[in-house]
């Protein structure tokens, strides 16, 4: 179907709004564990939506042919105009200049130049890396996944967006045992652009098996309060969870107190603190030009400073919240509407030195690598792939099992020292919220300390 | 369409399978106290295997004309895929099952939009203050698999789902409660069940105590056990078993947990969530014993790891665009003895109703260790508050031999559990 057909069919004047999204995507995924290769999967998703608002309410229709979206219109249409009546609110949108845009991808390498055989060597060299490093690495676990998507927006305000976008991750797990116990590393990677994210990892998957190994009988901290040094990829983790979620307007707009306590000019830390969210950082997995309902992205400061600076809104959020539409309005597929999500999270950098956090803490943890996080609003959890013990100013025993936990307010006050050496980190996976996952974000990250945070343990 | 599937294969003479899918979905939505907007859609789609060479291969479409093309994109991928060890499904007779009900089918969107405005106006009346949200959805799905081995089977399963909670932040305070249920019948979908259980949080979490870090009794009830058996699925993963990666390697005929413990996998279970005739491979569905009194009786396997293992298969469970592999169906923990209230009169003990990122841990390694993102302190029966900045750290390896049962249980979604006491595990506080 081509754009001035999309187009025509927006049109529409019996609605408050309306729009419609298209997707044609084929996708790659090979899993490997340990010398065989489990899954080589090749397939194809094409479907679309239309959403519409008339009087207050939301009616939203999926499907897969492509050749109903007329008649679909039309249901999700009738749908809503049912409905009318239904509730007392009216919603609006907050306006945004109607794009005609068609985007597509900077490839730098592009994985479909590259021979499935060849994707499946490179695999297979990185599993056996991590096999031949000890008898004690009884498994790996390779993921590779690869998606070329073509997305259709068009809208009854007269906006059509076109987007050619990749989406590459995965990562290298290399696992250990001694019979006793299990243990994990992880090396993950993902990128917008180019297939380069997955080569040259030879000495990353070297590394990470021999670690596996090490941490065998390692030490499991007593679990308690210390203070924390986490590492740029932790960093990223740790924003996402403990603040990026918390910034996501659906959860603010409605309720007045969370509209207070997430309150602009409100003091979130010390001004060393500075944290954003952007989709605009090229060759990232949380890099997008426009959102699902259209809007370019920009980059948005959440905390300057220290003080809370921005939200992250879809156009029905932002009209709420009396704020700008900030490009993160999101869906996972086109089986789902738009919902506030995050893009490229990050804490920027400071002028803070790692050696010198080292040096300020008498008995403490540095958390490094990540496996991913969770968060309720106040408290969060992220578990690192491993730590060290910091005793009397240096970096001493291996640490296993380390999970952070704690109060998102109080942890981000804890803050102390952020660090000069700011990296972005991608893996595979994504975001869920709701149902609607894996979402592809990217986060970044310094060094960062933080004075106290909760450790598990035995 | 299975004609053409099984011709093309015939004239290329290679073995296969093909899975069609088919499923629609109606959700009604709340947030915010109100009513927000409904969401409908309809999917379908097709999956194929082929044992061409001795090799698997396996391609996908949403799109259910396109059966030339992903035949043959499977037969590309089968030159690099895994070894085939195993045959397709053979024909087999396949038990009888109860996974529909017309009632769901009949529900009409303005009942649900009904039972929404009651529930929301339930949520609200139990704290001021609350933000409600509540949803609803039905779902009706058709799920047929043929293989050139003569099997042939279908199946239609509706499922009706309910979700409802509040959130209540104030200042220094955030507080969420939740609960969800899904169910094959309409008349099983409790929703009072539901109501029972967000009452009772919110009284749990009336006011926040402060405890020590330390060793204390700690309950699981019947929604959050399922965090125990989150390592437990993966240690039984007869995939895992192969490769080393489980807890439970090895242990077969063992007594590894506690006697009072018996751990079922029941696929047959009527109007559960995960019933089905067969699994996702064509196997007859038949119930496992997992754990017998305290005794690893057996592994969950797909066609490939029971083959391995010299095992039956049958637990095999996938999406359209993956791979099948072993997965727990509907779960029952069988019950205790103690009475619940009994059982409650611990000297200082925690109760868990959920906790966070218990999913990213060591899991595999059997570690339960999260947050406690909702648990009360409770003393000689007695709920005193609830406890906040606090984590636990278990392994079920130690802690499931010494665990004590409620004679009480509920069926949650996908498991049947009673409540589960750990007489000591570590928690760690702030200080």
């Amino acid at each position: 179907m081509n754009r001035d057909d999309i187009r025509e069919l927006t049109k529409r004047s019996d609605v408050d709004y309306l729009e419609v999204r298209l997707e044609d995507s084929s996708e790659t995924s090979i899993s490997i564990s340990g010398k065989e290769v489990e899954t080589v999967s090749k397939g194809r998703i094409s479907g679309g939506n239309a959403r519409v608002l008339i009087s207050g309410v939301w009616g939203f229709v999926y499907f897969n042919d492509l050749d109903e979206l007329k008649a679909k219109i039309e249901s999700a249409i009738s749908q809503a105009k049912s409905l009318k009546g239904t509730v007392k609110e009216t919603v609006s949108l907050a306006p945004v200049k109607p794009v005609d845009a068609v985007y597509a991808a900077k490839i730098v390498k592009d994985p479909e130049n590259v021979p499935l055989k060849e994707k499946i060597d490179l695999l297979m060299h990185y599993s056996k890396i991590a096999l031949n490093v000890d008898s004690y690495i009884v498994n790996t676990r390779v993921t590779y996944s690869e998606k070329k998507k073509t997305l259709c927006f068009a809208n009854s305000e007269g906006a059509f967006v076109k987007k050619e976008i990749l989406d590459l991750g995965g990562s290298i797990v290399s696992m250990s045992s001694n019979g006793k116990e299990i243990q994990r590393t992880i090396v993950p990677f993902g990128s917008n652009n180019n297939f380069s994210a997955v080569e040259n990892l030879d000495s990353s998957v070297e590394d990470a098996a021999l670690l596996a190994v090490k941490l065998l009988g390692t030490d499991t901290l007593r679990g308690g309060e210390y203070p924390v040094i986490i590492d740029p990829n932790l960093g990223g983790v740790f924003i996402h969870e403990a603040f990026g979620h918390l910034s996501e307007a659906d959860f603010l707009s409605e309720d007045p107190k969370m509209r207070e306590i997430m309150k602009i000019g409100n003091v979130f830390g010390s001004e060393i603190l500075n944290v954003y969210d952007t989709g605009d950082i090229e060759g990232f997995r949380g890099t997008i030009a426009y959102d699902d309902e259209g809007v370019p992205t920009r980059k948005v400061s959440l905390i300057k400073e220290g003080v809370l600076s921005g939200h992250l809104h879809t156009r029905e959020t932002a009209v709420k919240m009396n704020e700008e539409p900030t490009g993160n309005g999101r869906a996972v597929s086109y089986r789902f509407p738009p919902i506030p999500r995050m893009r490229t999270t990050f804490i920027d950098n400071g002028k803070g030195k790692f050696k010198d956090f080292v040096k300020d803490i008498k008995y403490g943890v540095y958390a490094k690598g990540s496996f991913g996080g969770q968060t309720n609003g106040e408290l969060f959890t992220f578990v690192a792939e491993y730590g060290h013990l910091i005793e009397d100013g240096k970096i001493t025993k291996l640490l296993k099992n380390v999970s952070l936990s704690g109060n998102v307010f109080e942890t981000l006050k804890n803050i102390v020292g952020v660090g000069d050496d700011f990296t972005i980190r991608d893996s595979g996976g994504g975001c869920g919220k709701d149902e609607q996952f894996p979402l592809p974000v990217s986060h970044g990250s310094p060094h960062v300390y933080i004075s106290k945070a909760i450790i598990g343990g035995k | 369409m299975e004609d053409k599937f099984l011709r093309i294969l015939n004239e290329k003479n290679v073995s296969g399978e093909l899975m069609q899918i088919q499923s629609y979905r109606l959700v009604v939505n709340f947030e915010h106290n109100r009513f927000k907007g409904i969401e409908e859609g309809e999917t379908s789609g097709i999956a194929v295997r082929v044992k061409k060479d001795g090799k698997f291969g396996f391609s996908f479409s949403t799109d259910v004309t396109d059966i030339e093309r992903v035949i043959n994109r499977a037969l590309e991928n089968a030159k690099f895929s895994q070894e085939a060890i195993f045959d397709f499904a053979r024909n087999k007779d396949v038990p009888e099952v109860f996974c529909f009900d017309d009632e769901i089918v009949n529900m009409s969107r303005d009942e649900i939009i009904n039972q929404g405005k009651e529930a929301i106006e339930y949520i609200t009346s139990l704290k001021s203050g609350i933000q409600a949200f509540f949803s609803m959805s039905k779902n009706i799905l058709e799920e047929k698999i043929i293989t050139t081995s003569d099997f042939s089977g279908g199946f239609k399963k509706s499922v009706a789902s309910a979700q409802m909670g509040g959130i209540f932040n104030e200042e220094g305070n955030f507080l969420w409660v939740y609960g969800s249920l899904a169910r094959s019948s309409k008349n099983l979908l409790n929703i009072d069940m539901l109501k029972d259980k967000l009452k009772k949080n919110l009284e749990g979490a009336e006011r926040n105590v402060k405890i020590n870090s330390g060793l204390y009794p700690v309950i699981f009830t019947p929604y959050s056990s399922e965090y125990l058996l989150l390592p437990f699925a993966i240690a039984i993963n007869g995939r895992n078993v192969i490769k080393g990666t489980s807890v439970l390697k090895d242990k077969l005929n063992e007594t590894i947990f506690s006697k009072n413990l018996t751990i079922v996998n029941d696929p047959l279970m009527p109007y559960a969530i995960s019933t089905a005739p067969f699994d996702d491979e064509g196997i007859p569905s038949r119930r496992k014993e997992i754990i017998s009194q305290g005794k690893l009786l057996n592994y969950l396997t797909d066609l490939y790891s029971a083959k391995k293992l010299n095992l039956e298969p049958g637990n095999a469970s996938r999406s359209l665009s993956t791979l099948p592999s072993p997965s727990p169906s509907n779960i029952v923990i069988e019950n205790g003895t103690e009475k619940l209230s009994d059982m409650l009169k611990v000297k200082k003990g925690i109760i868990i109703e959920s906790l966070m990122g218990v999913q990213m841990g060591n899991v595999s390694g059997g570690e339960v260790m999260g947050n406690i993102d909702l648990g009360y302190l409770v003393e000689n029966g007695e709920i005193i508050g609830r406890i906040k900045d606090a984590m636990i750290s278990i392994n079920i390896v130690d802690a499931l031999k010494d665990v004590v049962l409620s004679e009480e249980n509920a069926w949650t979604t996908g498991i049947v559990s009673p409540y589960i006491l750990i007489p000591s595990a570590p928690i760690s506080t702030k200080l």
